[in-house]
């Protein structure tokens, strides 16, 4: 034992030295907060310059196309500026109105081209048309709405807004001219059916929904009332959490393919076979790798915790969830640590390593794609059937363990017991190819012979 | 009590026999030579008696313990193939590599071994500032700081100039005085000859020689005469009788004998062939025989 801890503490030290660890250390916040600091600068940098758009109101008379404009100068003088700041953060609407051709196909065809050429000459950003009927669409010409109960996108043009263009991601005004058309289209059909606009619009006003965590009962018996859910935080803290587990877990593991790798290729391993057996060796290296991932979580779980707490999620982060964390962080780091160790004694070159450690990576990170899934549904099928995946378990348990209604216990008993029997059996398996592998110089070993030495050693 | 009892081991990898029934005893306090062609089974030997590689037969006993870790921390090794951690720095590696052979306070140690080899002042630079020749001594400090019984240097001469081997040399002489076991094997045969109490030479997995120098030598008898000749005159002494074979140095000619082979009639029978200016009887070298025995055209015949 006493040999494994120094192994520990030369393979920690040197982690922690070295650049790479320092690199990697500032990376994660880089990466996590990066992104949200880019969009923050892109915020004040957003395009605000006035925007043209065409409409041709093919209705009788081009009734709507005056509302239109009038709702447009309205927000173009009020709806665009920053609440707090008064700087413009969202660009001017000019619309343009263009008179409709006949209402044959051909001449609707010709015109739709011609404006079509204008918005590729940049000389608008689009171009929408209003139906001839869409005010009042004749029986049976409007398709049924879907489930959500939305106008659904097969219906004729003559009964809907029609908007073409070639920027279909800027949706600003796709979104706004939806729904200035349908107000002033309900207004229209409201006086025509004789019914104030004002009582129509007590009629259709949406009810206020509030979403609440449950309502608890503290010791004294005293029954308190829900908080708001916040999705903000049910989202971040188990995403934060199950990435950053990732992230530490690769830091922590890295070097050991260096040092492994290092140690066969400069010849050192024949002289520390001399003094400690292979597997007070292997032991070592993985608890220095498990002492190098827990002082990096160290480092951010604490920091976290004090933006928790400064946003307000530092209730989610129970202190029973970090000593999950850092149990699943530690078989985490074993499972992938000794998988590591086995690649870098099994190898002779680098290009080799690369080669091995990328099925380790698939491995490693493929889960991380269903972790969206496992967060807006963590009782699912891929959520669950996942957390018992050992290569995935940290992640999806975490995950599980952090958004409600949580995880029964025998699941996470049973997960934590299939990933104890992975991580003895990669151990094991790593040990066996770690004493072949090491004195083996020449050619490296592909999985095939790797097998082989995990079976007769 | 012997520091290493090898006996009848074997030792194979996949179809190729390394070690073949091997039986070797290395006293306690000894200078133990391995000599013997390249993989004939040096290393091997080396490293079953490290515990690197365990013998598919046969047993191996070092410094009285049979149990496979239990001697691990009274022997030191060298191994032939070297190498470093190159970010570590050197006292911190030393540190490192004596703690693992058990030692709890090993600066004095280190310290005094690094004055010996002239390295004082390197203590604090990193392995990759130091150049091939100073490193392979701080490997050798790594081998020999926690003060083991018994070291195993394997070809610890190559690779360093003239006054580091000599350096060397004096290192591991002093280790003999202070009472430690030491086997290294070596290609350099006159250090084999200088240096070692006894010789062992294994050749294609077989002990060939094991014993003194003496011994050994003893074992060929004076069969070697070396002579040199005046004049130009040129002398097939292949066609002399008794001569087994001659090997030319330019300066002087060497011709080994046939057993039984009169010394005086040969020396007569060049005498007519031109003027001898110098003749010696002698037996053969250290060198002489290792390429008698693993030369080519060398018979395979157990000489020991």
């Amino acid at each position: 034992m006493r040999k494994v801890l120094i192994i520990a503490a030369r393979e920690y030290k040197t982690a922690v030295r070295s650049k790479a660890f320092l690199i990697s250390l500032l990376c994660m916040p880089l990466l996590m907060f990066g992104g949200i600091f880019v969009q923050t600068l892109l915020k004040d940098h957003i395009d605000t310059s006035d925007k043209i758009f065409l409409i041709v109101d093919r209705t009788p008379g081009a009734k709507l196309l005056p509302q239109v404009k009038v709702l447009a100068e309205l927000r173009n003088k009020t709806a665009i500026f920053d609440p707090d700041t008064k700087r413009r953060n969202s660009p001017r609407f000019i619309i343009e109105g263009v008179e409709a051709s006949e209402p044959t196909p051909d001449a609707i065809a010709k015109q739709r081209f011609e404006l079509s050429q204008r918005v590729k000459a940049k000389k608008a950003v689009g171009f929408a048309e209003i139906g001839p009927e869409i005010v009042k669409p004749p029986l049976g010409s409007l398709p049924p709405l879907d489930a959500k109960g939305r106008s659904a996108s097969n219906a004729d043009d003559r009964v809907s807004l029609r908007y073409q263009t070639n920027s279909p991601l800027e949706n600003d005004f796709s979104q706004w001219i939806e729904v200035t058309v349908n107000a002033c289209v309900m207004k229209q059909r409201a006086s025509d059916k004789g019914l104030s606009m004002l009582a129509v619009g007590e009629v259709l006003r949406p009810v206020p929904f509030l979403t609440k965590k449950l309502t608890t009962r503290d010791a004294k018996g005293q029954i308190h009332d829900a908080e708001d859910e916040s999705r903000g935080a049910s989202l971040i803290v188990p995403l934060g959490l199950s990435v950053m587990m990732m992230f530490m877990t690769l830091v922590g593991t890295s070097p050991l393919l260096q040092s492994v790798f290092e140690e066969k290729t400069a010849r050192i391993a024949e002289v520390l076979l001399s003094s400690a057996r292979p597997f007070e060796l292997m032991m070592g290296k993985l608890i220095g790798a498990v002492s190098v991932s827990l002082t990096t979580a160290a480092i951010y779980l604490t920091a976290s915790y004090f933006m928790a707490a400064r946003y307000g999620f530092n209730e989610q982060l129970s202190p029973a969830l970090l000593v999950w964390f850092i149990l699943f962080q530690i078989l985490g780091v074993l499972i992938y640590g000794s998988l590591y160790i086995a690649i870098g004694a099994a190898c002779s070159d680098i290009r080799e390593t690369q080669t091995m450690v990328m099925p380790v990576m698939l491995v490693g990170t493929m889960p991380m794609f269903a972790l969206m899934n496992a967060i807006m549904n963590p009782t699912g099928v891929l959520a669950v059937a996942l957390s018992f995946f050992p290569f995935a378990t940290p992640m999806f348990m975490l995950v599980r363990q952090t958004v409600p209604p949580g995880c029964p216990l025998w699941q996470l008993l049973l997960s934590i017991a299939l990933m104890l029997a992975t991580t003895t059996a990669c151990v094991y398996a790593a040990g066996r190819i770690f004493r072949v592998g090491m004195l083996m110089q020449g050619k490296g070993a592909n999985f095939a012979q790797m097998a082989r030495w995990v079976i007769r050693g | 009590m012997p520091a290493v009892q090898i006996q009848s081991v074997t030792k194979t990898f996949g179809s190729h026999l390394a070690v073949d029934d091997l039986t070797l005893s290395v006293p306690e306090g000894s200078i133990y030579g391995f000599i013997g062609p390249n993989g004939s089974g040096k290393t091997t030997t080396l490293r079953m008696i490290m515990r690197i590689f365990h013998p598919d037969r046969g047993e191996i006993e070092v410094l009285g313990e049979r149990a496979m870790t239990a001697a691990c921390e009274r022997v030191g090794y060298l191994p032939e193939e070297r190498g470093l951690y190159k970010q570590m720095r050197v006292y911190e590696l030393l540190k490192f590599y004596a703690q693992l052979k058990g030692m709890k306070e090993p600066r004095d140690g280190i310290e005094r071994w690094l004055n010996v080899m002239g390295l004082s002042t390197w203590a604090n630079q990193k392995i990759s500032a130091l150049s091939k020749g100073m490193a392979q001594k701080i490997q050798f400090i790594a081998t020999v700081v926690a003060e083991p019984a018994l070291v195993l240097l394997d070809e610890p001469f190559s690779g360093l100039d003239p006054v580091n081997a000599v350096g060397l040399r004096e290192a591991v002489l002093s280790l003999r005085r202070s009472g430690t076991t030491v086997i290294f094997s070596t290609h350099d045969m006159s250090t084999a000859e200088k240096m070692c109490d006894s010789i062992f030479m294994i050749y294609k997995g077989k002990k060939v020689l094991d014993g003194t120098l003496e011994q050994i030598q003893d074992a060929y008898g004076e069969d070697t005469i070396r002579i040199r000749m005046g004049g130009d005159v040129p002398v097939n002494f292949e066609d002399i009788p008794g001569v087994h074979t001659v090997a030319e140095f330019g300066r002087y000619v060497e011709l080994r004998l046939h057993p039984g082979a009169d010394s005086q009639h040969i020396l007569s029978a060049i005498m007519e062939h031109g003027e001898v200016r110098h003749f010696e009887l002698s037996r053969p070298s250290l060198g002489d025989i290792f390429v008698r025995i693993a030369g080519p055209g060398a018979r395979e015949v157990t000489y020991a």
